[in-house]
């Protein structure tokens, strides 16, 4: 993250709340990069060298350019390169969580590189996130807005609904005032995974605290 | 850690009466993903049928 001109690591040098609270009286918005090849070649290389083999699931390669960067260090690597598996999990937050979650499990009880490739690859098709927005200021800045542009312009009181479908941001549908919108959000969620089970759910907030205490 | 908003607990709730569900997790989106998506996101993400 580079905000005014300093570089942060996410979650390492800057955490979410402090994050929130600067962003209240920010004069300028934090712009954002992805892991950057040295640092991605670094760490890739001193698993190698312990002897590990290294199963990289990262976030969508249409959501970030993180993916490019393990790519370009594999690369880098020569033939120790071949010790590093790189995959697009196709989605970020627990979405892409469960999946590494899955595969990082099976690993522990025995599972062999290529059959926590195989989950990995399996486990990507089961996973999905349905999300609400205040505003689609921040995905539109941030070029992440995807299929959710048709809902630009939308009244400050209609908060959009939007998946992850294909690696990317979509957006399906608008609902009056919030505690509607997260009403919506489970409905989508149970309609979606219905019959299919067993069943693995993460919450994802971004400093909603208020929004909280308005729990009906 | 934080403890995890009352509306979050409130969705899972709701949703473990309707859905075999074995795991939850609660999480806080990091920086870089609060700056994409904005203030007051809230979502759900799922693992299911495997």
């Amino acid at each position: 993250m580079i905000w005014d001109d300093q570089t942060y690591r996410d979650g390492v040098d800057i955490q979410s709340a402090e994050f929130f609270a600067r962003l209240k009286t920010a004069k300028t918005m934090a712009t954002t990069s992805q892991v950057s090849v040295a640092d991605m070649h670094s760490i890739f290389q001193g698993l190698v060298e312990k002897e590990y083999e290294v199963l990289g699931i990262f976030i969508s390669s249409k959501l970030s350019w993180t993916i490019q960067s393990a790519m370009q260090a594999k690369e880098l690597m020569g033939n120790t390169g071949e010790k590093v598996t790189v995959l697009d999990s196709n989605a970020t937050a627990m979405a892409m969580g469960f999946q590494i979650l899955s595969v990082a499990r099976a690993s522990q009880e025995g599972a062999n590189l290529n059959d926590c490739i195989a989950l990995a690859e399996k486990a990507r098709e089961h996973t999905g996130v349905f999300f609400a927005v205040d505003t689609l200021e921040f995905l539109h800045r941030g070029g992440r807005i995807g299929g959710a542009q048709r809902f630009l312009g939308t009244l400050l009181n209609i908060k959009p609904i939007l998946a992850l479908q294909d690696g990317k941001v979509e957006g399906l549908e608008r609902i009056h005032t919030k505690t509607k919108a997260h009403d919506r959000i489970l409905e989508l969620i149970v309609e979606n995974i219905r019959g299919k089970t067993p069943v693995r759910l993460g919450t994802l907030h971004a400093n909603a605290p208020e929004d909280a205490k308005k729990t009906p | 850690m934080q403890t995890p908003p009352k509306m979050q607990k409130k969705l899972l709730e709701r949703a473990s009466k309707e859905l075999n569900m074995v795991e939850s997790v609660f999480t806080e989106a990091s920086p870089v993903i609060a700056n994409h998506a904005g203030p007051g996101t809230v979502g759900l993400a799922y693992m299911a049928g495997m």
